[in-house]
């Protein structure tokens, strides 16, 4: 316990010493204007705001995408108030209550209410992901080959359940497709070539133009695809809330604070999901169910705290075992990748105050965030009424020097474009994105380590099954995979219901 | 979404049954179950099995029926020629002569300022301001976007510029 008091006090200088704590600063704010305009969300966000970070130092450049990632999510909730339009997916049901309060002329105060609950969310969440993580580590570093495989597949099972918009059988279907495209290049064990369709694609993949290209390219050919003009409610009334109205924001915190840590600890679940499923908790269990959905201050409070307390969430199994909980924090990966930082069960050893430095540069990110926020309130405006015809072409441009940056080959350049195509195409035929991001990263370990495993135990998955962790592991794996059958066959039986419905109704 | 369904779970099937034969060729040391072709192998088999799935849930609710409906001359010509396929098809060329010939070919600013004001064009982005007609918006907001990309993030940030 001293021992991690000590890696915790350690921690501090590296956050804010060599002007960090300004960069930090700097990159809440770029991550805050980006996730607010409609159409760049907080993936897209962290995607082009890696490019930063190439000539900063490691720590700094921890800081810096913590910074965007913390900005990016809160970022959603302006447009999604002011405009009706979430400006990031997990701000969509903060829109629910945001948009009918800015019409009452409560548009200020929704603002303030939603950046305290996500302020809030994000410090306590991180509290609990520091005491989590030690745990968590110890737990993870006795896991074998098998263990890691079985993992990885756990990770795109639940991730391809849980992706919202889509079925289960979509969400596994992207995973898989991930992991093929992992599969690429040449093997980590014999070198053996596969897939190698051009001669670039020999060392692989390379993960940040391809995901670049899935988030960044794929979500401007979706935005200006759609010709309808942005309307915008100027009328914001007060900032501070009333009384009653800071009791309403605040009741829901401790609630959906847990659940936003939970769902961000689950691999690939994300910030989306954690507000739908807290919003729909409060509205269960609230007292004023009737207001939900109408302008409530508690329904606000609950989809931004939950969302919020998914950054740290899902940097517990992201730390711990190298598996994103989100797809920002699959960006947030690559980054520390590119900055020679392996996060894993090995990570406490190597760097034992590292998770108290993501730790506390979230909690001064999320202090940060609340004062910008409520300096940016007014001028947010006129931000969100920024021409994303103007953006666009120029956030293509930056997805160029972002790809190219990573290698400098011109390659790059050209494989973030056919990925950002693929990304478009999965995305019009309703395959999530999440689950092709995770089975991309996890991949070559899932590779690696079945093989591996398959070796250790002479060929055979027999004498694996006398790992304990590992039958509970599969045990894991199978109730995912069956919750999801189970899923997708009452919603294709939901399907056919309601064709025939149509049908009747139309003859 | 279920005629899409059909379509993208034919397209998984052939898909699968490509990295399923490629895999079964691949060249392995000691046994096949080490070798670079048995995980691609398993994740073939996988995306063929939920390819057959998909293609079974799209055809039980009416998928073939309704892809029937829409692959007919009129419908496939109605898409061709809407608004939105338009759109998506001009941004794409756009975007493949941008990063395929003119990255490399030209300087960066100019391939750049090139390639955002064609765009403004296209999307009819930029509107008259005070005295400055659109088109000349374009070029200015084009140019300037480029200088400050490039040396924004070669001075500024240190990255190499293609």
């Amino acid at each position: 316990m001293a021992e991690q008091f000590g890696y915790f006090l350690s921690a501090f200088a590296p956050v804010f010493g060599d002007g960090n704590f300004l960069l930090i600063a700097l990159a809440v704010l770029l991550g805050l204007v980006v996730g607010a305009i409609p159409g760049l969300t907080g993936t897209m966000a962290l995607a082009l705001l890696i490019n930063f970070t190439y000539g900063l130092s490691q720590n700094a450049a921890v800081g810096f995408m913590l910074g965007c990632y913390v900005g990016a999510v809160s970022g959603g909730l302006f447009s999604a108030i002011m405009l009706n339009i979430p400006g990031t997916p997990n701000a969509a049901a903060t829109a629910l209550d945001g948009y009918p309060l800015a019409q009452q002329g409560k548009g200020g105060k929704a603002l303030f209410g939603g950046v305290v609950a996500s302020c809030s969310g994000t410090i306590v969440s991180c509290i609990i992901m520091m005491i989590a993580t030690p745990f968590i580590s110890s737990i993870a570093l006795r896991f074998g080959k098998w263990e890691l495989f079985l993992l990885a597949l756990f990770g795109i099972m639940i991730c391809g359940n849980l992706s919202v918009d889509s079925t289960p059988l979509k969400g596994w279907i992207g995973g898989f497709l991930g992991f093929f495209c992992a599969m690429i290049g040449v093997d980590s064990i014999y070198n053996g070539q596969r897939f190698i369709f051009v001669d670039g694609l020999t060392s692989g993949v390379t993960l940040i133009p391809a995901l670049i290209g899935m988030f960044g390219i794929a979500e401007v050919l979706t935005v200006l695809q759609d010709k309808t003009p942005v309307e915008i409610n100027r009328s914001m009334g007060s900032i501070f809330p009333d009384k009653e109205e800071f009791k309403e924001i605040m009741k829901p915190v401790p609630r959906s604070t847990l659940i936003g840590c939970g769902i961000g600890a689950i691999p690939g679940a994300g910030e989306d999901i954690a507000a739908w499923l807290s919003y729909s908790v409060g509205k269960s269990s609230s007292k004023h169910k009737e207001k939900f959905g109408k302008g409530s201050f508690e329904g606000l409070s609950c989809s931004e705290t939950a969302n919020n307390a998914c950054i740290a969430g899902a940097m517990i199994p992201m730390l711990t075992l190298a598996i994103p909980g989100s797809t920002q924090a699959a960006m947030f990966l690559a980054a520390l990748n590119l900055h020679g930082i392996q996060p894993g069960p090995m990570l406490t050893f190597n760097s034992p105050n590292f998770m108290y430095i993501v730790g506390i540069t979230i909690i001064f990110a999320a202090l940060v965030m609340l004062v910008l926020a409520f300096v940016l309130v007014k001028p947010m405006v006129f931000i969100l009424q920024m021409n994303r015809k103007i953006l666009m072409p120029i956030i293509v441009a930056l997805t160029v020097a972002g790809a190219y940056a990573s290698r400098s080959t011109i390659f790059d350049i050209k494989l973030m474009l056919v990925f950002g195509l693929i990304g478009f195409l999965l995305r019009k035929f309703g395959i999530p994105l999440a689950p092709v991001t995770l089975g991309l990263i996890l991949g070559g370990t899932a590779d690696e380590s079945f093989r591996m495993a398959l070796t250790q135990g002479g060929g055979s998955v027999i004498p694996l099954l006398s790992r304990w962790m590992g039958d509970i592991l599969i045990v894991v794996v199978l109730y995912t995979f069956i919750s999801g059958a189970r899923k997708t066959v009452r919603e294709t039986r939901a399907q056919l219901k309601a064709g025939k419905e149509a049908q009747q109704a139309s003859e | 979404m279920a005629a899409k369904d059909v379509a993208f779970s034919i397209a998984l099937i052939i898909f699968s049954i490509y990295i399923i034969v490629t895999s079964l060729g691949l060249k392995y040391n000691t046994s096949f179950i080490d070798g670079a072709g048995f995980f691609p192998l398993i994740v073939g088999c996988v995306l063929l099995l939920l390819g057959i799935v998909l293609l079974y849930v799209g055809i039980r609710c009416g998928g073939v029926k309704r892809l029937q409906e829409i692959m007919n001359g009129s419908t496939i010509l109605a898409f061709i020629k809407s608004d939105e396929t338009v759109r998506v098809v001009v941004l794409v060329v756009m975007m493949v002569i941008y990063m395929y010939v003119l990255i490399g070919w030209l300087p960066f600013i100019a391939a750049t300022a090139i390639y955002i004001f064609v765009n403004y064009m296209y999307l009819g982005a930029c509107k008259k301001c005070w005295i400055i007609p659109g088109p000349v918006m374009a070029v200015i907001i084009s140019v300037v976007a480029a200088i400050a990309i490039y040396y924004g993030m070669k001075i500024g940030l240190g990255i190499t510029m293609p």
